[in-house]
């Protein structure tokens, strides 16, 4: 019973959530705190757990809790929950747009879409950065902004590397190299530190 | 069994099949952050090396799993793999991408739990998540250079920007596919009623 438990709710946290990513926190958590399939602390350390490890946040919770719940078999159901309804809705939109892509108003309006795209991107670039970086807090009309200078340092020498690497190399360092690079670096300044 | 195998005889090639899987799968293992960090990743191998998609229309792919259920890393592999391989493209690419998170997440419930711990892997992930910062920085700049720039565009781009930011600062929450939804009715209008000229690029 367990399994189909398993499989429906990460299904309707797949099908319920849109936009991906920090999105879906607020349904996984309901969903999981109800089912008391983790504690409330137990559920921060997993977000922690998820940031720490590739791959969206849903899958990492739906393996984790799954296996936690019901061994592999659990955890191979609850991730197939969360993947199905994503994969069938795109596998509709992909074959319906294939036909259509082409069309003059289809394009005007994914010519609108893929702007705000940008935009989306570009502003999580920003929040990231200053999350990460400077955090900014708004609280009884005040800012408060705190510098974090050990990684402010991390990320100078991160792009100091970067393209010391191109130089060196002379060609594109890929995205992929950047984030083994980025590891080891992480590793590296804080034992010197 | 047999009918895949046939399946995938008829449709395209063994070959072309175990190479989408296999670069979804070095996408899945690498994509720290989830979904936009994918896209960093997308850009890089799909658009720069492969060639597989123009820039364009991975931007209006992610527009479009920005609006659909579920995980955007998902929705890409999806449609990029239909794209490219019909559905079996479709499914082995998302296939490999989720094999990746949901291997490691599932040996970290067996034997690490306790992996958060460890100092070695809190250094690594300061280091990573600086790197993914860097990383998204490079890809918004790329895209914005390779973007339209008429009037609108430009002001779609700074308003919703502007605004994801200041909501972001002042706590308020405001799905952003309802940004999508106003792109898609200003792009249908200005670009589709507007006779837009056509397609500078070619």
């Amino acid at each position: 019973m367990i399994y189909l438990y398993l499989f429906l709710e990460f299904f309707k946290v797949g099908l319920f959530t849109i936009g991906g990513g920090y999105a879906m926190i607020p349904l996984i958590k309901e969903v999981v705190l109800t089912r008391g399939w983790l504690s409330e602390a137990e559920f921060i350390d997993m977000i922690g757990l998820s940031e720490v490890t590739p791959g969206p946040i849903a899958i990492n919770m739906a393996t984790f809790i799954g296996s936690q719940q019901g061994g592999i078999l659990g955890a191979t159901l609850a991730t197939l929950g969360v993947v199905l309804p994503a994969f069938l809705i795109m596998l509709l939109i992909s074959i319906i747009l294939k036909k259509f892509i082409k069309k003059r108003f289809v394009q005007a309006t994914l010519g609108g879409m893929k702007t705000v795209a940008i935009a989306l991107i570009a502003s999580s670039a920003i929040i990231l950065f200053s999350d990460i970086l400077m955090p900014v807090s708004y609280a009884n009309g005040n800012f408060n902004i705190s510098v974090n200078l050990q990684l402010i340092k991390l990320f100078v020498l991160i792009i100091a590397g970067y393209f010391l690497l191109r130089i060196v190399f002379k060609k594109k360092i890929s995205p992929v190299f950047v984030i083994l690079m980025s590891s080891v670096l992480g590793i590296v300044f804080n034992y010197l530190a | 069994m047999y009918a895949i195998i046939s399946a995938m005889k008829k449709h395209r090639s063994f070959k072309d099949i175990l190479v989408l899987f296999l670069v979804f799968l070095k996408l899945g293992l690498f994509s720290f952050g989830g979904g936009t960090t994918m896209l960093t990743l997308l850009h890089d191998e799909l658009v720069e090396k492969r060639k597989w998609i123009d820039k364009d229309e991975l931007m209006e792919m992610t527009a479009i799993s920005e609006s659909t259920p579920g995980p955007i890393a998902i929705n890409l592999a999806t449609y990029l793999g239909y794209s490219r391989g019909g559905f079996l493209g479709a499914l082995f690419a998302t296939l490999g991408v989720v094999l990746p998170p949901f291997a490691i997440m599932f040996a970290i419930s067996m034997f690490f739990q306790n992996l958060l711990s460890y100092e070695v892997v809190q250094y690594a992930f300061m280091g990573i998540k600086c790197g993914v910062v860097f990383l998204l920085c490079k890809v918004t700049i790329t895209l914005l250079k390779g973007n339209r720039k008429d009037w609108i565009a430009i002001i779609i781009f700074s308003v919703v920007t502007t605004l994801m930011v200041v909501f972001t600062i002042f706590a308020v929450s405001f799905s952003a596919i309802y940004f999508i939804l106003i792109g898609a009715v200003l792009g249908l209008l200005v670009y589709g009623l507007i006779p837009y000229k056509k397609e500078q690029k070619k």
